[in-house]
């Protein structure tokens, strides 16, 4: 599927839990901000006189020294600004003009120094106080390649509320392009047209009636699968087209995320899980054929129903029909993930679209991390498909990143659990952190190991399979009407 | 004068001995919907023993019965204060209660009694012959189990359910094509599976391998599904009248009674399904005899038979509908088996590894 191993986050709440308790120190510790020093904090209550520094303080009552007024003592102490005040005001009122002019201006730029550390020290304390503070919101970082993911998400916000068509190919290019803005929908959309006309080719050469959804599906699925040659009147040649192989090199993208991509598909011949289903579906949306997108642990492909109303599954990495009983073979599927239908039912197209959404999400994690934005992808994909167990997956990232983000916090700035405990807002989010993993356990999420994911698709090879496959081609086959 | 008055005698005591049976039907059947109606405390301990009991005619105590079954709860006790596990959850003693009674019926134990001697008990064994009760309807009975320490995959879950539950604990049956086993909650795992006829925890991959689960069968949540206790009771209704069936079969009101009253609380229970769409079948076939017809086509002319025939069709496609595959007894066995050859491939490695045991120090 299209998950990367780093979103796998299985219902493991009690790690969570572990997490969160464990760091946070037990010690009740004494609050973040340094208590007030004397040194730093004038005592405003004792010096009425306002001046600034130890000295003031230190010194004794200013009233005091009203009992020495008129004395002859000729004490000027030049150190100490305050007592210019009081000297000025109360013991030298004789004092020449200059010399008072002079006084005057030492007194200026006494208080000048006194305003300057007032202001330092109320900034002191306001960052003490804002240290304190909690962020409930994931830090972010204004990147100008962002908005090409916000423009995208609200044209798929416009899809799937009905304000436009649902397009799985517009929905396919926004993602790629989100992620990587190289690419151009009119030359995306001029290599699919290149390919629909071959397909028109061939239907037109196997006398496919446009109307049978059989003989189109099957006519997709020789393309993807198998060689086609058709001559084109129009450029006046023999086109032939190879099948689209499996690329078994970083089949989950971890090195490269475009390995996933449509675009990289088209360009090479080769993909994976999730570009080859999705081809084929942007391929039928384009002929008018009818074909579902269907999951499997870290799987998806391609289902369809004949004229009976039997489901067939198109295992597009192997080119094979595929049994249900193959789809089960892998041995991650648990019967809860098949009655809460996230495995193995077939997906709408609404609800493709919001598989596109969820991509989106995903490729703006592997860009830029989780932040308020993942939310909002999955607030929507939630409210249009709210079974998606991608979404869920991504919300449950979401929610452990921030809980944790939380408790980090709490842990570095060593305040006591009381406090975490009794703080709603961090309970909330923790409890959402909670119930996003327990919600992925209910619907019957199992994930698979690499190693057993691409034994399991190449197990696909085996006889009986193959037969199974080509009888199930053959029985197709013939139901395909021809004009 | 004498033969006479014996014959009379006979034909009024086997007379009074079939309406004796329908009694005791009645009786069984009022107290399991008693059950399902909340009147009288719901026990599948109880209900079982009451199908069972109807089936031999009155004649098994439920006091010894029950003796039975608390004395092999208390040998559970004993085997869970014998070792510990290796699961650090916050379900742990749950977990422990799980273990034992798996123990208990799969492994050989040994208990002490004083220094010199010590008592053994014998895992319950798979009784290979006549595993569906085609021929002895009493072999699905966890009373033969009882007796016989051998069982089918009827009985020993039934065992296994009442045992966790005289422990206080939690099982689940849970129905595959033509089988019922067990699953339970561990909070380490998840659900899990446990199958008493093969001494295993298999994953859901194997149950869906038996080929005969289609898709649309578990996401009806036909197959695959716990059963409530309500629904758990419904089963047990079934099997009263299948055992009633072999007795008298032409009482088809008994039957036609107890499929529905079980569909109300299980609509999706197949065997009941198929009992009913039996039962119309068999009504059906009632007429044609009494017609003398011999296709179905001749006695359409009569409404009633053709609103049977109608509703007989619909009621046998809706079961295909729901999913459900009729898998021969051939197929059975080779799934069963299956299992224990591959043990690897469908073992669920996580709850085997947690139900290890170590031996107290």
């Amino acid at each position: 599927m299209l998950l990367t191993k780093q979103n796998a986050f299985l219902g493991t709440a009690f790690i969570l839990c572990c997490g969160i308790i464990a760091p946070i120190p037990i010690s009740g510790q004494v609050p973040v901000f340094r208590e007030p020093m004397s040194s730093q904090f004038p005592d405003y209550s004792k010096t009425a006189g306002t001046m600034s520094s130890s000295t003031v303080i230190n010194n004794a009552n200013p009233l005091g020294d009203f009992t020495t007024f008129g004395s002859s003592k000729p004490a000027y102490p030049t150190i100490n600004p305050s007592a210019w005040i009081i000297e000025k005001y109360y013991r030298n009122p004789n004092a020449s003009p200059e010399e008072q002019r002079r006084l005057a201006d030492e007194d200026l730029r006494a208080y000048e120094v006194q305003k300057k550390q007032q202001e330092e020290l109320s900034r002191d304390i306001n960052e003490a106080f804002k240290e304190y503070e909690i962020h409930y919101e994931l830090p972010t970082h204004s990147s100008p390649n962002k908005k090409y993911f916000y423009q995208a998400f609200e044209e798929f916000r416009q899809m799937l509320s009905g304000a436009k068509p649902l397009d799985i190919k517009r929905a396919v290019f926004l993602q790629e392009h989100s992620f990587d803005t190289t690419l151009q929908y009119q030359g995306f959309d001029r290599q699919l047209q290149q390919i629909v006309s071959v397909i028109g080719l061939k239907m037109k050469q196997d006398r496919i009636l446009p109307t049978d959804n059989v003989g189109k599906i099957m006519i997709l699925f020789k393309y993807m699968a198998d060689t086609i040659k058709v001559y084109s009147p129009h450029q006046e040649k023999n086109i032939t087209t190879y099948p689209k192989t499996y690329d078994f090199d970083d089949f989950w993208g971890k090195v490269d995320y475009r390995k996933m991509f449509v675009s990289k598909l088209i360009r090479t011949g080769s993909g994976q899980c999730h570009s080859l289903p999705l081809l084929f579906l942007i391929l039928s949306q384009e002929i008018k054929a009818e074909a579902y997108l269907s999951f499997a642990p870290n799987h998806s492909f391609i289902k369809f129903t004949d004229k009976r109303g039997t489901w067939h599954n198109i295992e597009l990495t192997n080119g094979m029909m595929a049994s249900d009983h193959f789809m089960v073979e892998s041995g991650f599927i648990k019967a809860e993930a098949i009655q809460s239908r996230i495995f193995l039912s077939p997906v709408s197209r609404k609800e493709t679209i919001v598989q596109c959404l969820n991509d989106l999400a995903l490729s703006y994690v592997k860009k830029y991390g989780y932040d308020s934005f993942v939310k909002r992808c999955t607030d929507l994909a939630l409210a249009y498909y709210p079974n998606s167990i991608t979404a869920h997956q991504i919300n449950a990232n979401y929610f452990k990143t921030l809980s944790n983000f939380v408790v980090y916090q709490y842990s570095v700035k060593k305040i006591n659990k009381a406090q975490f405990n009794g703080d709603q807002q961090a309970q909330t989010i923790i409890t959402s952190a909670k119930g996003a993993a327990k919600k992925i356990e209910n619907l019957g999420y199992s994930e698979m190991p690499a190693e057993a994911y691409e034994a399991w698709l190449k197990s696909i090879q085996r006889e009986s399979y193959k037969q199974q496959s080509s009888k199930e081609i053959k029985l197709l086959g013939g139901m395909i009407e021809k004009r | 004068m004498r033969p006479i008055v014996l014959f009379l005698f006979l034909f009024v005591s086997f007379g009074s001995f079939a309406q004796e049976q329908k009694i005791i039907y009645e009786r069984a059947f009022t107290e399991l919907k008693g059950m399902l109606e909340d009147s009288i405390p719901t026990s599948f301990k109880r209900a079982v023993f009451v199908t069972e009991d109807a089936y031999r005619e009155n004649s098994l105590s439920y006091s010894i019965f029950n003796s039975k079954i608390t004395f092999l709860t208390d040998l559970c006790r004993k085997i869970s204060r014998q070792g510990n596990l290796i699961y650090d959850e916050s379900d742990k003693d749950e977990i422990k209660k799980y273990a034992a009674v798996f123990r208990l019926m799969t492994d050989t134990v040994q208990f002490l009694i004083d220094n010199t001697r010590y008592f053994v008990t014998q895992p319950y064994e798979y009784d290979f012959e006549d595993f569906w009760g085609e021929k002895d309807w009493s072999k699905m009975f966890v009373s033969k189990l009882l007796e016989t320490n051998r069982g089918n995959c009827h009985s020993l879950p039934f065992l296994y359910k009442i045992l966790v539950e005289e422990l206080g604990g939690k099982a689940y049956l849970s129905m595959a094509p033509n089988h019922t086993y067990i699953k339970q909650w561990s909070k380490k795992t998840g659900w899990y599976n446990t199958e008493l006829t093969s001494h295993y925890f298999p994953i859901d991959a194997w149950i869906m391998a038996s080929g005969y689960i289609h898709l649309s069968a578990v996401q009806n949540r036909i197959y695959m599904d716990t059963l409530s206790e309500k629904q758990s009771i419904a089963v047990c209704l079934v099997d009263l009248a299948k055992g009633f069936e072999r007795k008298a079969k032409d009482d088809l009101d008994f039957i036609a009674n107890c499929s529905d009253l079980a569909l109300k609380y299980y609509p999706k229970y197949t065997n009941a399904l198929i009992l009913k769409a039996e039962t119309t079948k068999r009504r059906f076939e009632k007429i044609m005899e009494k017609t003398g017809a011999t296709y179905p086509a001749q006695v359409f002319d009569r409404p009633d038979a053709k609103a049977l025939f109608g509703s007989m069709e619909h009621q046998y496609s809706s079961i295909h509908e729901l999913g459900f595959r009729t898998m021969p007894k051939e197929m059975y066995i080779n799934w069963l088996i299956e299992l224990k050859r591959n043990k690897k491939k469908y073992g669920n490695k996580e709850i085997i590894s947690n139900l290890k045991s170590t031996p107290n120090k």
